[in-house]
């Protein structure tokens, strides 16, 4: 059949297909075994509630023992990744929508849902910045503005609405001026980086900031109400430790905590 | 098919052709001199063309922001002249063709160096000048390599997906094959379109791949066969 | 036209002293491998840059000056040259390989057509051949027709005829005798054997190499003798390699069943056992030194038809063996051990007969 040396690539490519498939037969199946019982939980929650959380979980680690690990980001992107099967035991939504999303497909305890806080939404420019809009309409003589992207970003989907409502969304995005991100985050950061020259974020997430300046709040009637949610998430191998989290979110002290950061309570 | 899929095909395509067209002549020019030349400050010209194969795409599309920044002296001046790089197909572009141009210079690059420099001399001494030995020897020699030096970077320019997120606007119009793809995987419920369009990217990708093995393997036997009323 | 050079070139443990002043037709350069032939060649082209000197073509132009700073680049020197390893363009036929330089030639500058050399050098029926197609000889031709029609002042050969087999050695020896004779383009012929400069050329310079206790290789180009002349200081610098006589005749008749020819070159007629030409064919014929018998006096009935009555011109010694030059009507040159020479008592105006094998005697048919 082969012979002399001929074996020699047919062997290498049979080992590399093999290490190959390894890898992907390894990163297929649950890695819950790592997590040791009951002493840690893992939360997703959408990136602008990322210093809040941060904090909550100190407390929580503090009172309860229990250690508590992150990942933030979009929250219709966390959506998708809880769909595909990641290990988390709390879900942290900044828009009804994605909470909802993930309540229909049963990914939810549909007992332990909650609405923890709410927030507004800005208009920011960098610090420095000398061509301040006033209100949505002064938006059309900037050039660019960084906004997430409505598809799975709740921030994006607000502004989105507010901008439409004031019939601005079509004509800037038709004209090029609308950047999209992948999270709220992203755009306060083209804005501290003067890449755009204005962004649309929540009110929380500016303050955090002193490269940036809010130029104006978009009303309370030119968007969906912005809500953040929480939910435990149905496959929890943690779930008492889960519903401890999500009972102090709703604590009187957690409400402290949140106004002092800008947050309204729900 | 959504019109969205088929814009952010479009634009991969044409994202691939601007590479090329950005970088061929100076890729050829360089794969020339760090073939044919020895100078000071050599190896830093060739660290810095093939920095970007190494480096993550991120980081060059980063870089790219810094340098083109309406905030720095090259990106005013652009912009005075009307032209915005960040955020528009002139970025993209761009980004595209910094991230081609390592391997097209690389495999032109042994392309000219298989090309014996004495048939260049030989040239010379017929009265040859360099630049008209350059097209009448070097280039018909080294034109397999410079087809698939051309390809390569056009494939790669066709699937970046890290300095191209770096400097697309995200909206519709302005997404990638790539981009297309991360932007339905981050949206819950859009698997359909994530798979169509990881379909077509392979099957461009393959197809920029047999052609560059059939132009090469053709213009191969066209040259060095016989040829009959040459 | 004069070929004048006084220059120097260093590089590394390597240095060339290089000074040579010819007229001739065919001006050979013998060193042995290493001695910076090529690097002479080199200078000469233009590829490489001396340190000092000048190098110039009386009745053209200056090449190199360095004190001038005048160094005229490649592509301006009009000199054809052959390489040792031919160079044709891969990727051209024949024809588009030949014409290469005559197309960059202007029109006025034109000295020589393609249908000459294509004659001259027996190329028609390659000229739509592939470049890689071809055998070694024939690339050498070509690579000879390629230089001569860009129309160069001179044309500098490369060990035109090493790692040839014999009989390709005769072919091309015969064609560039040919081009000896009927074009008046120089010639310059860088070798290391002195057998093959000899055929050719009308005068010959020697490289010498000296390496100095530091392995310091220095070479230098000794005076312009003629080829016997240049003899004596041969044996510092390379063999002499086998005496041979080449003679330029035309066939007279051709007997195919007895297995020879009847070739004449001038009064002298010599039989050969090539019958593949056809009368009125030109040929060249090499006489080998030492396949010569010479007599005396009174002849036997010898088996050889090649019997020729002559006068001795010359002796030489060389290496333990008598070289005498004998004019039968041509002049040809044999060896004879120094003792033969002696007994047969041989000077200078001796008459003798110079006999030879038909057998021994190679010819080359040239054109056709």
């Amino acid at each position: 059949m082969l012979s002399g040396k001929r074996w020699l690539p047919a062997a290498a490519y049979t080992i590399m297909i093999a290490v190959l498939v390894g890898l992907a037969a390894a990163g297929c199946g649950p890695k819950g075994e790592n997590q040791q019982a009951a002493k840690e939980i893992v939360v997703y929650a959408a990136a602008s509630t990322t210093e809040v959380i941060e904090e909550v979980g100190k407390v929580f680690t503090a009172q309860t023992g229990v250690k508590v690990g992150f990942e933030f980001g979009s929250s219709g992107f966390l959506a998708r990744k809880i769909e595909s099967g990641a290990p988390t035991d709390v879900f942290i939504s900044a828009d009804e929508r994605w909470i909802k999303y993930a309540d229909e497909k049963n990914l939810l305890d549909h007992d332990h849902l909650i609405l923890f806080a709410r927030s507004s939404l800005v208009c920011i420019v960098p610090a420095g910045s000398q061509n301040t809009p006033a209100s949505p309409q002064e938006l059309a003589g900037l050039e660019r503005i960084s906004v997430g992207d409505p598809a799975h970003v709740p921030a994006g989907k607000y502004a989105n609405e507010a901008l439409s409502y004031y019939n601005l969304w079509d004509s800037l995005l038709g004209q090029g001026k609308i950047v999209l991100t992948m999270d709220v985050r992203a755009a306060m950061s083209y804005v501290e980086q003067g890449v755009v020259q204005a962004g649309i974020v929540y009110s929380t997430d500016a303050s955090l900031s002193d490269k940036v300046k809010v130029a104006f709040t978009f009303s309370d009637e030119s968007h969906s109400p912005i809500t953040y949610h929480a939910g435990i998430v149905s496959r929890t191998a943690n779930k008492a430790e889960a519903i401890e989290f999500i009972n102090f979110l709703g604590s009187e002290k957690f409400h402290q905590l949140i106004v002092s950061r800008g947050f309204k309570t729900p | 098919m959504q019109n969205q899929e088929i814009s952010a095909i479009l634009l991969s395509l044409l994202m691939g052709v601007c590479a090329v067209i950005l970088t061929i002549v100076p890729g050829v020019a360089l794969a020339w001199l760090l073939s044919r030349r020895k100078f000071p400050g050599k190896t830093l010209v060739e660290t810095v063309v093939f920095l970007p194969l190494v480096i993550p795409p991120v980081v060059t599309g980063y870089f790219l922001i810094k340098v083109f920044s309406q905030q720095k002296l090259l990106g005013s001046l652009l912009a005075e002249l009307g032209i915005r790089v960040i955020f528009s197909w002139t970025g993209m572009a761009i980004a595209a063709a910094v991230m081609g141009l390592p391997l097209l210079v690389r495999t032109v690059r042994s392309a000219f160096d298989n090309v014996n420099p004495k048939l260049e001399a030989a040239a010379r001494t017929l009265g040859c000048s360099p630049l008209r030995t350059f097209f009448a020897v070097t280039l018909p020699l080294s034109w397999p390599g410079i087809v698939a030096g051309s390809v390569l970077c056009f494939a790669r320019a066709l699937g970046d997906f890290g300095a191209t997120a770096m400097v697309s606007a995200g909206t519709e119009g302005n997404r990638t094959i790539s981009l297309e793809i991360f932007h339905h995987y981050q949206s819950p419920g859009h698997e359909a379109e994530v798979l169509r369009l990881a379909a077509i990217s392979l099957i461009l990708s393959a197809l920029a791949l047999i052609a560059s093995e059939m132009l090469a393997a053709s213009s191969k036997t066209a040259r060095f066969g016989e040829r009959q009323g040459g | 036209m004069a070929l004048e050079m006084d220059f120097r070139f260093r590089r590394g443990d390597f240095s060339l002293e290089a000074a040579l002043s010819s007229r001739e037709k065919v001006t050979g350069l013998v060193g042995p491998s290493g001695s910076g032939k090529t690097t002479i060649l080199m200078s000469l082209i233009g590829i490489l840059r001396p340190q000092s000197g000048y190098i110039r073509i009386l009745g053209e132009s200056e090449l190199f000056c360095a004190e001038r700073g005048i160094s005229v680049p490649i592509e301006k020197r009009r000199l054809g040259v052959v390489f040792q390893e031919n160079l044709l363009f891969p990727h051209l036929n024949v024809m588009d390989n030949l014409l290469f330089g005559y197309r960059l030639t202007p029109a006025a500058q034109r000295r020589l057509e393609p249908d000459e050399i294509y004659d001259l050098l027996d190329l028609r029926r390659l000229l739509r051949r592939g470049a890689g197609s071809l055998s070694g000889g024939e690339q050498r031709r070509v690579a000879i027709g390629r230089a001569l029609l860009a129309s160069p002042s001179m044309l500098l050969l490369d060990e035109p005829l090493t790692g040839l087999d014999a009989t390709l050695r005769d072919r091309i020896l015969a064609y560039l005798l040919r081009l000896k004779s009927e074009l008046s383009i120089p010639m310059v012929y860088v070798s290391h054997s002195f057998a093959d400069i000899t055929a050719i050329c009308d005068r010959v310079a020697l490289i010498e190499v000296e390496v100095d206790e530091r392995h310091h290789k220095h070479s230098k180009v000794s005076g312009l003798k003629k080829p016997h002349a240049a003899f004596a200081d041969l044996s510092g610098v390379v063999r002499a390699g086998p005496i041979e006589t080449i003679i330029e005749a035309v066939v007279e008749r051709v007997d195919k069943t007895a297995g020879y020819a009847q070739v004449r070159s001038g009064p002298l007629e010599l039989f050969v056992t090539d019958t593949s030409g056809s009368p009125g064919q030109k040929c060249f014929v090499t006489i080998g030194g030492e396949d010569i018998i010479l007599s005396l006096g009174e002849l036997p009935r010898l088996s050889s038809r090649n019997v020729w009555r002559g006068r001795v011109l010359d002796l030489e010694s060389y290496q333990e063996r008598t070289i005498v030059s004998v004019d039968v009507g041509r002049q040809i040159r044999t060896v004879l051990t120094v003792e033969s020479a002696r007994e047969l008592e041989l000077k200078p105006g001796s008459e003798v007969h110079v006999i030879v094998k038909a057998n021994s005697l190679r010819a080359v048919m040239v054109g056709g």
